[in-house]
């Protein structure tokens, strides 16, 4: 695995957590502690629920940690186990089941209608009143979570698509396809929103 | 190049400068320069997204996960374990058995797996066919008899004679 005296640190970490040593998952989670808080945060989005979320998955990796083989850097593996983790999380909170525009109810594409026409005297597109930043949370919102979970890899955690392709367990040209595709998505949903006005 | 193939360079170029090629055809495409803009002002937002600093940990957070470790996971008995891994491989060991088993019952006799032994031990089928034929089932058993100087069932003086 690795060959650095932190890795083979972590190896003996790794090994008695496996044999149900608790007090030796400890230094595990202060190492990788801020990267799984990373994504949670970008892909749930709400700062109240970052911190139990994240120590779910904590829990969840304990309990799983004798399935861990070896075959991937624990922080893959742990990614993995985090990126699943808020998989379920986001398929089954009600608050983050938003659609896509164009797969909203007719109540719900007609409040959103209404915020893009929302009063302005400038005549500023509804990219320039809501900015970039707000506009892409809320296009990221609306993404299905499949889409939105390797959107938040590539974009926002900047990871390689060599890196995402360990995490969520797929092929290389896979991940390209999907990021496509998802990308793809989520300009025609701003499209839509542009042409709701 | 086909527009949803500039459209595909354009996600490789993310946040370069894209060549010649590429600015020509947004020059003159309406549809692509659309893709472009909207894909330049996507970037610009999860930029801003990235930016945002993550929220850190509460003080003592580790201490935490494995506090609450010792709730929901059980320390975990030497003993238990060693019944389970135990009882694990014994299970591995009846479903191995009743593989072997099944495939036993299910390779048809003629199959190479069995063996040409399995061929000698079984009658002729000629003879087969005869005992399982309610008329010829006598003649085909008589026919089954060793011949009459062979026979040791007879005692001595019973057997034919000539």
């Amino acid at each position: 695995m690795q060959s650095s005296p932190q890795g083979a640190q972590e190896l003996e970490w790794v090994l008695r957590s496996q044999k149900g040593d608790r007090e030796a998952f400890g230094p595990l989670v202060e190492r990788h502690e801020r990267r799984v808080r990373s994504l949670v945060f970008h892909l749930v989005r709400r700062h109240d629920e970052v911190e139990d979320i994240t120590q779910e998955i904590f829990i969840k990796a304990f309990k799983n940690i004798r399935s861990y083989n070896f075959q991937s850097s624990f922080g893959t593996w742990l990614m993995r186990i985090a990126a699943n983790h808020c998989y379920d999380y986001l398929r089954h909170e009600s608050k983050a089941r938003v659609r896509y525009f164009w797969q909203m109810t007719e109540e719900g594409s007609r409040a959103l209608e209404q915020t893009a026409e929302s009063p302005r005297e400038d005549g500023a597109s509804i990219e320039e009143r809501m900015s970039a930043r707000d506009l892409v949370e809320k296009l990221l919102a609306r993404a299905p979570a499949q889409d939105r979970i390797i959107l938040v890899l590539k974009e926002l955690e900047d990871r390689s698509v060599e890196e995402i392709a360990a995490i969520l367990n797929l092929r290389v040209n896979t991940v390209k396809v999907r990021l496509h595709r998802a990308r793809k998505r989520m300009l025609e949903d701003l499209d839509r929103l542009r042409q709701a006005r | 190049m086909r527009c949803r193939e500039i459209q595909e360079a354009l996600d490789e170029f993310n946040g370069i400068k894209a060549p010649v090629f590429l600015r020509e055809h947004l020059d003159r495409c309406r549809s692509c320069r659309s893709y472009a803009e909207s894909r330049r002002l996507v970037r610009a937002g999860f930029k801003a997204l990235a930016e945002e600093p993550v929220p850190e940990a509460s003080v003592g957070f580790a201490a935490r996960v494995v506090r609450s470790l010792e709730e929901t996971v059980g320390r975990v008995d030497p003993a238990w374990e060693f019944l389970e891994r135990a009882g694990r491989r014994a299970v591995y060991a009846s479903l191995v058995l009743a593989m072997t088993v099944l495939l036993g019952l299910l390779v048809p006799s003629w199959s190479p797996l069995r063996g040409s032994s399995t061929l000698e031990l079984s009658p002729a089928p000629q003879l087969q066919a005869a005992e399982s034929d309610p008329i010829f089932a006598d003649d085909a058993s008589l026919n089954s008899q060793p011949p009459p100087g062979n026979r040791k069932d007879l005692a001595p003086g019973q057997g034919p004679k000539n």
